[in-house]
C-alpha cells in the first residue's frame, strides 16, 4: 500500500521524483561496486583452493587427485563467469594493462603449449632448446607480445593442462595423469612447473583485479567509481550488461558457434563444461539487473518507468528460462536439433533483452553503444 | 537514423550530435551523416565497431560472426579450434585486430619508436625483363613473425630524420621523415633491385558503402590527360579479380588494388596472418624457407584454413561497418573551414560526396555518403613514391584515402599518425606531406592565414 501510495505521488510529481532519484542511485552504484567486489574475491578464493588442490595433485599425481584439481576448475569457473559482467567499459579487468587476456585468453593455442595429435614435441613444455627453464618471467615475457604471440596462461591453459584435447564427441579430453609424473610423461618436470606457474599466476592476476574493486583501499578504481558522475556510473554498468547479453553472449559465445557447427568453438572446450559458462554468464546480468547489494537496474527504471521495468524484468526471465534449457554439453546442443533450438530461442531472448536495456539507459538519460 | 522500411535491430537512439547542432547552428545547415542512414552516434574508442543502423537480426548475428573470427586470435595447427587454426607458418599478426584495433587504424610506429606490427612491407623485386615479381627467398610480403619451429623472415627496424619547414607567414613546421632498415634476414639479403613499399593498417568504416559505388560514378572522375588543366589527373586502377576471372576496377587498400571487400579479406588473411582460404589458396611459403613448408596446414578436410563461410561472414562484417557521426563543436568554424577546404583544391580528390549505387546487401544501396576520396589513383610526388608498381598504380601513386573518421583516430587508437606509412603525426603534417599532383594544393593551403589553416584541420577533423 504505501509503495503503491509513493509510485502514484512520484508519478504526479516528477520533481519529488527528480529530488528522489539520486539517492537510489547513489545506492544502486555502490551496491553494484559491493557486488563486484564480493564476485573477484569469489573468485580469488575459488582460484586460491584450486592452486591447494594442484599442489596436492603434483604432490602425489594420479587419478584421484587429478579429478579433484578438474573438479574444482569447474567450481572456480563458476564464481569466475559472473565477474565479466565487469567487462566492456575498461574497468580493472579489460582496461589499459587490465589482465583479462591473461585471465580468460581464447581461442587457446594448444600447439603453444604442449603436445597435441599431429605434432607431439610443439609447445614451450617440450622446447628444451629456446627455453631451457619454465619460469614465472618466461611465461609473463612470452605473453606480453599483444598480437605477436598467442596468450599461454590462464583459465582454458589450465584447462588444458589438466584435460588435454577433447578428442572424444561424447566426453571432455582425457589427458592421463602420468603425464605429471616424472619418468612417466614426456617431459612431466616441466609440465608440472607449468601448470604450478600458471596457476600461481592466476591467482596473482585475479588477486590484482580484487584489490582494484575494494572500496577500503582509497586509490581504488571502486572509488573513483563511486565518486564520478552518476550518468557515467550508469554508462558503465549499463553498457556492461548491454554487451553481454547483446553482444558477447548471444552473439560470440551461443551464435558463432551454432552458425559454424564448429565442434570446438566454444570457450571450455576441453573440460565440456561451456553450458556452465553461459549460465554463470547470464548469472552476471542477474546480478547487475536485480542488484544483489542493494537496489539494481530494475528498480531505477521502476522509478522512471514501471511498464519497462516490468518488460526489463521479464525480458530476463525468458531468457534465464531459454538458457537453462540448453543441454549440456554444448559441442553436442549445437548439432541435436532441440539443442540447435534451444540455442537459437536463448539467443534471440537475449538480443530482446539488450533491446530492452538500451530502452531503460535512454529512460534513465544514459546514452549506451 | 533508421531504415524506413526494415525493422531495425537498434531502437532509435537520442541523436546527442543532432541535438548539439540543433541548438547552436543556428544559421548553419545540418550536416548530413556521413555514412547514409546507417550512420552511428558514437564518439567514444568503440565508434568504428558498430554495425551499420537499421541491419536486421539475421545480418546483425552474420556481422557478430564475422567480427569474432576478425577480433579473435587465430592459432597454430593443429589445435582444437579447427576452424579457427591455420596461423602463419610466417605472418604479421595473430588476428586482424592486432593492427585494426578496434576497427580502427594502426600505429605504424610504438610509443617507443619501433616499427608497431600494424606496419607491413610489400615487397618486389625488378626483374631483367623490367617486369617486377615476388622475392624468390620473401614472397611479396614481409613476415617478421613465426609460429614455434619456423624461422621467421628478419627483423625491420625505423630511424626518423626530422625536416624544418616555414609557412609562408612565418609560422614554423617539422616533418618526420621515416628509414627502415632490414636485419636478421634469415634467407639472405633482399638484393639491388628490391622495391619495399611499406602500409599501415588503415580503419574499417563505411567500406561496404565505398563497395557500393557504382563504376560508373568513380570512373566519372577519371582525368587521366588532365584535359580540364587543373592539375589532377586520377587514373583508376584494374586489378584482377580472383572470384570472377576478370579484371575490374580497383577499390581498396592503398593503391586500389584490391576490386571487392572478399578478396581484400582473404588477401590480408593469407598475406597478414598465413590463413589460406579458396581465393588464396596457397601457403606464404617461398622456396627457401623449408620449415615453413613443412608445417601442418589448419585446415579441415577438403576446407581450406579459411572456410569459404567464415569467410562470407567476415566480409559481412566489414561491409557492414558503420560510419561515426560528424563531431561538430564549433559550427562556424568548421563549415568556414569546409569552404577552404573546396577552395584550395582539396575536395577535387578527396570528393566529398556519392549516392551508392547496388549492393548485395540492400542496405547499403542508394545511400548518399560522404567519405571524400574518388577511390582514384593519384601521383602523390617522389617524397612518399616507394617506387613499386601495383596493379597499373606506379611508385609515385596512392589512392585517395577516405577521410570520414580520420578525427577520430586519437579516441580510438590513441596515437593520429597519418599516410601509407604513419610518418605524418598529424592531420596538418599529412597535408604537409602532399607533393606531385597535390603540390599546388598544398601550396594554396600554406598561403592561406593562420584562423584559416585551422578552421581547414578543424572541418577534417569533424568528419
Amino acid at each position: 500500500m504505501k509503495k503503491t501510495l509513493t509510485l502514484t505521488l512520484m508519478a504526479l510529481i516528477p520533481l519529488l521524483a527528480a529530488a528522489d532519484a539520486p539517492s537510489t542511485t547513489q545506492q544502486a552504484v555502490k551496491a553494484y561496486v559491493q557486488a563486484a567486489s564480493a564476485q573477484y574475491i569469489a573468485a580469488v578464493k575459488g582460484a586460491n583452493d584450486f592452486q591447494r588442490l594442484v599442489g596436492a595433485f603434483l604432490a602425489t599425481p594420479n587419478a584421484q587427485t587429478l579429478r579433484a584439481a578438474r573438479n574444482q576448475w569447474i567450481e572456480m569457473r563458476k564464481s569466475y563467469s559472473p565477474s565479466e559482467i565487469y567487462r566492456f567499459y575498461g574497468g580493472p579487468i579489460d582496461g589499459d594493462n587490465g589482465p583479462e587476456g591473461m585471465i580468460n585468453s581464447w581461442p587457446l593455442d594448444e600447439a603453444y603449449i604442449d603436445y597435441v595429435v599431429g605434432a607431439g614435441n610443439s609447445g614451450l613444455i617440450n622446447d628444451l632448446t629456446h627455453y631451457p627453464s619454465i619460469t614465472k618471467e618466461v611465461l609473463r615475457d612470452l605473453n606480453e607480445k599483444g598480437g605477436e604471440k598467442n596468450i599461454s596462461v590462464g583459465y582454458h591453459a589450465i584447462e588444458f593442462l589438466l584435460w588435454g584435447q577433447d578428442l572424444s564427441s561424447t566426453g571432455p579430453g582425457n589427458r592421463l595423469f602420468t603425464d605429471y609424473v616424472v619418468g612417466k610423461g614426456k617431459n612431466a618436470d616441466r609440465r608440472r612447473e607449468y601448470l604450478r606457474l600458471a596457476t600461481q599466476m592466476l591467482v596473482e592476476d585475479l588477486s590484482q583485479v580484487a584489490a582494484q574493486w575494494d572500496m577500503s583501499r582509497e586509490s581504488s578504481y571502486a572509488n573513483t567509481f563511486v565518486k564520478e558522475e552518476q550518468t557515467e556510473s550508469l554508462r558503465k554498468m549499463l553498457t556492461g550488461i548491454y554487451r553481454m547479453a547483446g553482444e558477447e553472449l548471444s552473439q560470440e559465445r551461443m551464435f558463432v558457434a551454432y552458425d559454424t557447427q564448429s565442434q570446438e568453438d566454444e570457450h571450455s572446450c576441453f573440460s565440456d563444461t561451456t553450458h556452465l559458462d553461459l549460465r554463470y554468464n547470464f548469472q552476471g546480468i542477474v546480478n547487475v539487473l536485480e542488484g544483489v547489494r542493494g537496489p539494481g537496474m530494475i528498480a531505477l527504471v521502476r522509478e522512471k518507468d514501471a511498464a519497462l521495468a516490468d518488460s526489463l524484468a521479464a525480458k530476463m526471465g525468458e531468457a534465464n528460462k531459454r538458457i537453462s534449457s540448453i543441454p549440456g554439453p554444448f559441442d553436442n546442443a549445437i548439432y541435436s536439433e532441440a539443442g540447435r533450438a534451444a540455442i537459437l530461442a536463448s539467443v534471440h531472448a537475449l538480443e530482446d533483452l539488450a533491446l530492452e536495456i538500451k530502452k531503460s539507459a535512454a529512460a534513465l538519460g544514459v546514452e549506451i553503444n | 537514423m533508421k531504415n524506413g522500411k526494415k525493422i531495425s535491430w537498434k531502437i532509435p537512439a537520442l541523436s546527442l550530435v543532432g541535438l548539439l547542432l540543433v541548438v547552436s547552428a543556428k544559421s548553419t545547415i545540418l550536416p548530413e551523416p556521413p555514412g547514409g542512414t546507417g550512420t552511428v552516434d558514437d564518439r567514444t574508442e568503440n565508434a568504428f565497431q558498430h554495425p551499420f543502423e537499421g541491419v536486421d537480426r539475421d545480418q546483425r548475428r552474420e556481422f557478430y560472426v564475422g567480427n569474432s573470427f576478425f577480433r579473435d586470435a587465430w592459432v597454430a595447427a593443429p589445435s582444437s579450434t579447427r576452424g579457427r587454426d591455420g596461423l602463419g607458418p610466417t605472418y604479421n599478426s595473430i588476428s586482424c585486430s592486432g593492427c585494426h584495433t578496434l576497427d580502427g587504424r594502426g600505429a605504424a610506429f610504438t610509443a617507443g619508436g619501433k616499427v608497431d606490427l600494424s606496419l607491413l612491407f610489400r615487397l618486389s623485386q625488378l626483374g631483367a625483363d623490367g617486369k617486377f615479381a615476388p622475392l624468390p627467398a620473401y614472397g611479396d610480403q614481409f613476415n617478421p613473425i613465426a609460429i614455434d619451429g619456423v624461422e621467421p623472415e628478419g627483423d625491420v627496424s625505423v630511424d626518423f630524420s626530422y625536416v624544418k619547414g616555414t609557412y609562408p607567414d612565418g609560422t614554423g613546421y617539422e616533418l618526420r621523415v621515416p628509414k627502415f632498415t632490414f636485419s636478421n634476414l634469415r634467407f639472405g639479403p633482399f638484393g639491388s633491385n628490391t622495391r619495399v613499399s611499406p602500409r599501415v593498417a588503415p580503419h574499417l568504416a563505411g567500406l561496404g558503402l565505398l563497395e557500393a559505388v557504382r563504376e560508373a560514378d568513380v570512373l566519372a572522375l577519371v582525368d587521366e590527360k588532365d584535359a580540364n588543366g587543373d592539375g589532377i589527373s586520377g587514373r583508376a586502377n584494374y586489378v584482377f579479380d580472383r572470384t570472377l576471372k576478370q579484371m575490374r576496377l580497383g577499390r581498396f587498400g592503398w593503391k586500389s588494388n584490391q576490386p571487392s571487400l572478399r578478396q581484400q579479406d582473404a588477401g590480408a588473411f593469407v598475406g597478414d596472418m598465413g590463413i589460406t582460404s579458396s581465393v588464396f589458396p596457397d601457403q606464404n611459403c617461398p622456396a627457401p624457407q623449408e620449415k615453413c613448408k613443412a608445417s601442418p596446414s589448419g585446415g579441415v578436410g577438403s576446407e581450406h584454413e579459411l572456410s569459404d563461410q567464415i569467410l562470407a561472414r567476415v566480409t559481412t562484417y566489414t561491409q557492414l561497418l558503420a560510419v561515426p557521426n560528424r563531431r561538430i563543436s564549433d559550427p562556424e568554424k568548421v563549415a568556414a573551414g569546409e569552404a577552404k577546404f573546396i577552395e584550395v583544391g582539396c575536395a577535387k580528390c578527396h570528393n566529398p560526396s556519392f549516392v551508392t549505387g547496388d549492393h548485395e546487401i540492400p542496405l547499403l544501396s542508394k545511400q548518399k555518403i560522404f567519405p571524400y576520396t574518388d577511390l582514384l589513383l593519384h601521383d602523390l610526388g617522389r617524397e612518399l613514391a616507394d617506387h613499386r608498381p601495383d596493379g597499373l598504380a606506379n611508385g609515385r601513386e596512392w589512392r585517395t584515402s577516405p577521410l570520414w573518421g580520420v578525427g577520430l583516430f586519437p579516441t580510438v587508437n590513441r596515437h593520429s599518425n597519418l599516410m601509407h606509412d604513419g610518418r605524418a603525426r598529424s592531420i596538418e603534417e599529412a597535408v604537409l606531406w602532399h607533393g606531385g599532383e597535390a603540390e599546388v594544393v598544398k601550396h594554396a593551403f600554406m598561403k592561406l592565414n593562420k584562423g584559416e589553416r585551422e578552421a581547414l584541420l578543424e572541418f577534417v577533423r569533424s568528419l
